[in-house]
């Protein structure tokens, strides 16, 4: 039997005159891509000069730009206060994103029907978000004067004894991260209601003809679907309070002593207030790897919870 | 297993919409019934208000001589198979059919035993670990037939069950439906628009428009004596025709006139001694596309022929269906596959006088 041998010319296309695009076009990709880079360089080149200069000793009194290896991490780290800075910048991020987490869940869960109220109040919820971060702590600072504040007053009516605030450590951190949670715990709500908003009724309502009570469902059902809103609120929530700095400074700069001495806080003071900006960066630039690791990893489980609540495996 | 009573059932919505009006059915103990009506005629909200998703406006509905309109859903015993499954998206399918066992602490191993046992009766065994969003349309439709069988329930409700499948699969599933009703014996109410599912399926049939029930029987009774034009028209592919009427009297006997005049027709003994009884003066004639006999000529063999026009022609195969101009009207025949017709040809219609349907010209109501 005859075989036809088949040969890459055979489906060669016929060779063409190639014309030269006219400028303008061949640039094109570049100039469509040009604000983009522009952005990247805003961001890349201020991050790269502070990595180069926390390889410095360089300080706004002594501009020594001699390198000097890692000695300024050496130095962080074998601070003192390096340990317990550590563990209020994560005492401080665990517990505001947490409260606001479940305070979130519960106001979403109430706002979630159709009712006239629960639209209004759905509405007043964004007020807390429209005013400055710093306006609302130095009013809150305000309210909680031990002597003219009005916190304590109303401590009292209910039977409870006045509190010294923000200006004891024993209450500090509490009363940071209140502000915190009433500034952001309407995000969390107005996310997770969105949430709970976008789900199907058919299974809820199949819920009900299945017996199901309130809390059997809320664990079984909603929950699993709300996983990857509940993830948006954390990854936002998380990466913020990490790196919080203006509820902290407008209410004590960091103290009473060193309570609050975030990284933020350090980073500041050290580079900005004590003008050893070699000294400070590398908090922030520790912070900034660690940021970076837990976003990462908590945008990879978002994607997995998200399949997961579509109902993949 | 229980029979469900539904006494005066009104369904008013916010903003005015009557969506049920005035229903009285009882279904009884272990019988199949479709509810069945063209979108937005109330079967569907009367299914939610039976099962306890919606609020019943006014009346009372009894499942098993308890009555339930207060009662939760869950206190019901019924289950609904719902038309989009509504399947718990992240739960195996086993949890899916689980899910009430659990809601209610049914022992684990009894769980075990009884969802293995609805999964073998649908043939779902093989897919108990898998998740919702990764099955077909065929699959999703026996799991909430699974979550709803594996309830035990009273009342076992469908909602258009069969309407996202394709038509090889809903053919098939129409049989199996049928068959576990037979099996389980539970009262088991079916909604559909589709009259194919409705007679293949159940036992009596409730036909519904406007938030209205027209009509309720066997699907023979519903097809051979529809109790109004709508029931008519609804029922049976072709629809019926319909002609303007009214009643003529020739040689002393009564018969029938087009209003247009176009033709008239003699009426059988039976439909004759009906139509004295009552005194109207404007009659709707139906008569199904099968009971016309359509012809090239008139055969002139003293029969009663309607000349008319042919409209349309097309040949489906084994048969044909024919539209003509009769007067004012078109006139749907279903013909034989050995005559053809040409569009504009004179055709001649002839009437199987004893299958003719007469309605009141007002109130659509059947003589």
């Amino acid at each position: 039997m005859a075989t036809k041998q088949v040969s890459a010319t055979d489906f060669a296309v016929p060779e063409q005159e190639t014309v030269k695009p006219p400028l303008l076009v061949r640039w094109r990709p570049f100039l469509i891509a040009l604000p983009a880079l522009v952005i990247l360089i805003g961001i890349l080149y201020p991050f790269v000069v502070g990595v180069a200069y926390s390889l410095t000793a360089y300080a706004f009194t002594r501009p020594n730009t001699d390198f000097v290896g890692l000695r300024q991490y050496q130095r962080m780290v074998e601070d003192s206060n390096f340990v317990y800075s550590t563990f209020i910048t994560l005492a401080y991020a665990v517990s505001a994103t947490g409260v606001q987490l479940v305070l979130g869940l519960i106001v979403a869960t109430l706002l979630n029907r159709d009712s006239r109220i629960a639209k209004v109040l759905q509405a007043t919820l964004i007020f807390p978000m429209m005013v400055a971060p710093v306006i609302s702590t130095l009013i809150w600072k305000m309210m909680m004067q031990p002597s003219v504040g009005i916190l304590n007053p109303m401590l009292n009516a209910v039977g409870l004894p006045s509190l010294q605030w923000a200006a004891v450590p024993e209450t500090a951190l509490f009363s940071v991260v209140l502000v915190d949670v009433w500034m952001y715990t309407p995000f969390a709500a107005l996310i997770l209601l969105a949430g709970l908003r976008s789900f199907p009724q058919g299974p809820f309502e199949a819920a009900r003809v299945d017996g199901a009570s309130f809390w059997f469902t809320f664990r079984n059902l909603t929950l699993p679907m709300l996983t990857p809103f509940i993830l948006i609120v954390v990854i936002f929530r998380f990466m913020d309070s990490l790196k919080m700095f203006d509820i902290i400074f407008a209410m004590t700069e960091g103290g009473p002593g060193s309570t609050l001495m975030t990284y933020q806080l350090t980073a500041y003071r050290t580079s900005i207030q004590f003008q050893k900006l070699a000294q400070g960066l590398p908090y922030a630039i520790v912070l900034y790897f660690v940021i970076y690791f837990v976003s990462q990893y908590l945008v990879k489980w978002w994607g997995r919870a998200q399949r997961r609540a579509a109902g993949y495996s | 297993m229980a029979e469900v009573r539904l006494d005066h059932i009104h369904k008013t919505y916010k903003g005015g919409v009557k969506a049920v009006v005035d229903l009285n059915l009882i279904i009884n103990d272990g019988e199949f019934l479709a509810l069945l009506g063209p979108s937005g005629c109330g079967k569907t909200s009367t299914l939610r208000m039976i099962v306890g998703l919606e609020e019943i406006t006014s009346g009372d509905l009894f499942i098993g001589n308890r009555r339930m309109n207060d009662l939760e859903p869950s206190e019901r015993n019924a289950a609904l198979a719902f038309e989009t499954y509504a399947l718990y998206p992240p739960l195996t399918v086993h949890d899916n059919i689980a899910f009430c066992l659990r809601a209610r602490q049914v022992p684990q191993a009894e769980i075990r035993r009884r969802v293995h046992e609805v999964a073998e009766m649908l043939e779902i065994t093989d897919i108990l670990g898998r998740k919702p969003a990764e099955l077909g349309g065929g699959q999703k439709q026996r799991i909430s037939l699974a979550r709803a069988l594996v309830r035990e329930p009273d009342v076992f409700l469908m909602d258009e069950p069969l309407s996202h499948l394709d038509a090889a699969l809903r053919a098939h599933m129409r049989v199996e439906l049928k068959r576990l009703q037979a099996r389980t014996g539970r009262t088991t109410v079916l909604v559909t628009h589709d009259q194919l599912e409705a007679v293949a399926m159940a036992e009596r049939v409730a036909v519904m428009n406007f938030g209205v029930l027209q009509q309720v029987g066997t699907f023979d009774e519903i097809y051979n004596h529809p109790a109004n034009e709508f029931v008519a028209g609804f029922i049976g592919e072709p629809p019926m025709n319909f002609l303007d009427c009214e009643p003529a009297s020739q040689n002393g006997e009564t018969s029938l006139r087009a209003s247009d005049g176009s033709f008239s027709v003699k009426l059988p003994g039976e439909l004759r001694s009906k139509l004295d009884k009552q005194t109207v003066s404007k009659l709707r004639l139906g008569i199904r596309p099968i009971d016309v006999i359509a012809s090239h000529q008139a055969s002139g063999n003293g029969v009663v022929e309607i000349a008319g026009q042919v409209y349309t022609y097309e040949s489906l195969g084994e048969e044909g269906q024919l539209a003509a101009h009769v007067g004012g009207s078109e006139v749907l025949v279903v013909t034989s596959p050995d005559v053809a017709f040409e569009r504009s040809q004179p055709v001649w219609l002839q009437l199987r006088t004893h299958r003719i349907h007469l309605f009141h010209g007002d109130t659509g109501a059947a003589l």
